[in-house]
């Protein structure tokens, strides 16, 4: 349930996850809130674990000891790797994207 | 029990053993509107696509689809089961990696699942003639040419036949996954 008038990579959970995690551990419903502030996209908790699931699995975020109900995920250093290789991706779309648009 | 509860329940045992406790956290601390739970839901789904083994979600699908047949009398929908057999061969295999005949079997106790309603009602209406239409009778007397009546030796030998039809079936399934996945394996070679 990633709602928003658009959909892109922009809005991808996963990316939109590992962005979140890349600040610091977080809990689930701490990415929520940080997602939902910083991209505007509103992650359903079944959309949120399922890509959470996918991550782990991945071994791109690991979920850290903690007490309590709420377990934190950090960002592990192939899940920093693979961000950064996204997000280039995406930078160079969009500077080809806007390079083309100047030319309209 | 809460419909929060009743959600996190929808998941498979093994995903809640690892994160029940936190999507009920999560889902504690966000008002349950219609569109949260269709979320879950489908969340939920994904997870036993994921995880549960392929038979039993063909089992299951094959059960649902007997039930409405028998219900809605639509006999002929029979024949729709077999290419499901295929299917949960060839999904075995891709998913586990297990060998031919593994995942051949995998497609019996589908066909188990997808005969019991079947049986069930068998049990419930006893035996009726073909040509009135009565459940199994009709359903798998489909396949018996110009059979109006079939007595129950017939019956058990029809219900021998589907389980034979799905290892076959389930083998052949087995056989094209393990083909495919050969082939996946030297594309990516």
């Amino acid at each position: 349930m990633a709602r928003k008038s658009t959909a892109g990579p922009a809005t991808d959970p996963e990316l939109l996850i590992l962005s979140s995690v890349a600040g610091g551990p977080k809990h689930g419903y701490a990415m929520m809130q940080e997602i939902a502030a910083f991209s505007g996209v509103e992650l359903g908790p079944g959309t949120l674990y399922t890509a959470i699931t996918r991550l782990v699995e991945e071994g791109w975020i690991e979920p850290v000891e903690a007490s309590g109900r709420q377990r934190p995920y950090r960002l592990t250093p192939g899940g920093l790797d693979y961000l950064r290789g996204q997000l280039e991706r995406m930078r160079q779309l969009a500077s080809f994207g806007l390079r083309r648009l100047r030319t309209v | 029990m809460t419909v929060r509860n009743l959600l996190v329940r929808a998941y498979p045992r093994s995903w809640r053993e690892e994160y029940g406790e936190e999507l009920a956290g999560v889902l504690a601390r966000r008002r349950l509107t219609f569109a949260v739970a269709v979320d879950v839901l489908g969340g939920a789904a994904r997870q036993h696509l994921y995880r549960d083994d392929p038979w039993k979600i063909c089992g299951t699908g094959l059960f649902a689809w007997t039930v409405c047949g028998l219900l809605l009398k639509w006999y002929t929908g029979a024949v729709l089961v077999f290419p499901v057999f295929f299917v949960a061969g060839l999904w075995t295999v891709l998913r586990t990696k297990s060998g031919i005949f593994e995942g051949g079997l995998a497609a019996v106790p589908a066909a188990s699942l997808c005969c019991a309603p079947d049986i069930i009602a068998v049990l419930l209406n006893g035996p009726v003639p073909v040509r009135h239409g009565g459940a199994i009778w009709y359903r798998w007397g489909l396949f018996v040419a110009s059979s109006l009546h079939i007595d129950g030796w017939q019956y058990v030998e029809l219900l021998s036949l589907v389980l034979v039809a799905s290892a076959v079936l389930g083998l052949a399934g087995a056989l094209t996954g393990k083909f495919l996945a050969g082939v996946r394996k030297g594309l990516h070679a």
